[in-house]
């Protein structure tokens, strides 16, 4: 498979290197977590995602 | 969409990927994460550069290394895996100003269509989720990816 084929396909051919794995428990973007969670406590999720136009 | 993107790698859960931004700057070391938050099946998106030598991260780096499109395709497209890999899960983003949050805007508005064919796109607004629209600025994302088996 070429470069023009694989970027035509939507998920991506991922190789996996579990030396990343070392970012997963570490608090990266925290401050953006921290707001996330500070918004989301509040807001929560779409009332009703079927509602939505592009349902 | 038939944009071009760059190579991926990622840890075997698919939630943290690493990709090479390669233009007039250099080679840029860019890291994505996709965090747990206190709502069970909510992760919180984010990415940033990472320094070759300090190995720290930064998400409000400026690369300008010419590949903004490319970048964001890339982003986008380690959306798609993790939503494959950790289905009805629902993915936040916003920008680390209002700058680059309006730019995910822009990038969310051009490819719309497309991105309506995969995923349900809400924007925040007034303190509330809403269906993404056009011309509306919205304080963040989130986007759910469409399967045949989701209920509230």
């Amino acid at each position: 498979m070429n470069i023009n084929e694989l970027n035509k396909r939507k998920t991506p051919i991922v190789v996996i290197d579990n030396s990343l794995k070392k970012y997963k428990d570490l608090p990266l973007f925290q401050e953006k977590v921290d707001k996330a969670n500070e918004m989301l406590r509040t807001v929560g999720l779409p009332k009703d995602k079927k509602k939505g136009h592009h349902a | 969409m038939k944009l071009e993107r760059y190579e991926l790698k990622a840890e075997d859960s698919l939630m943290v990927f690493e990709f090479v931004s390669d233009g007039p700057k250099g080679r840029i070391l860019k890291l994505v994460k996709f965090s747990e938050t206190n709502l069970k099946d909510l992760y919180n998106l984010a990415f940033g550069d990472k320094d070759m030598n300090s190995g720290e991260l930064n998400d409000l780096s400026i690369s300008n290394n010419g590949d903004s499109e490319k970048v964001l395709a890339t982003v986008v497209s380690t959306v798609y895996a993790f939503t494959d890999y950790h289905l009805n899960s629902f993915v936040y983003a916003t920008g680390s100003t209002k700058a680059r949050t309006r730019l995910y805007r822009m990038g969310i508005t051009k490819y719309l269509k497309d991105v309506t064919k995969d995923f349900y796109i809400y924007g925040l607004r007034n303190d509330e989720w809403e269906s993404f629209e056009k011309e509306i600025e919205y304080d963040a994302f989130l986007a759910k990816r469409k399967n045949l088996n989701f209920t509230i």
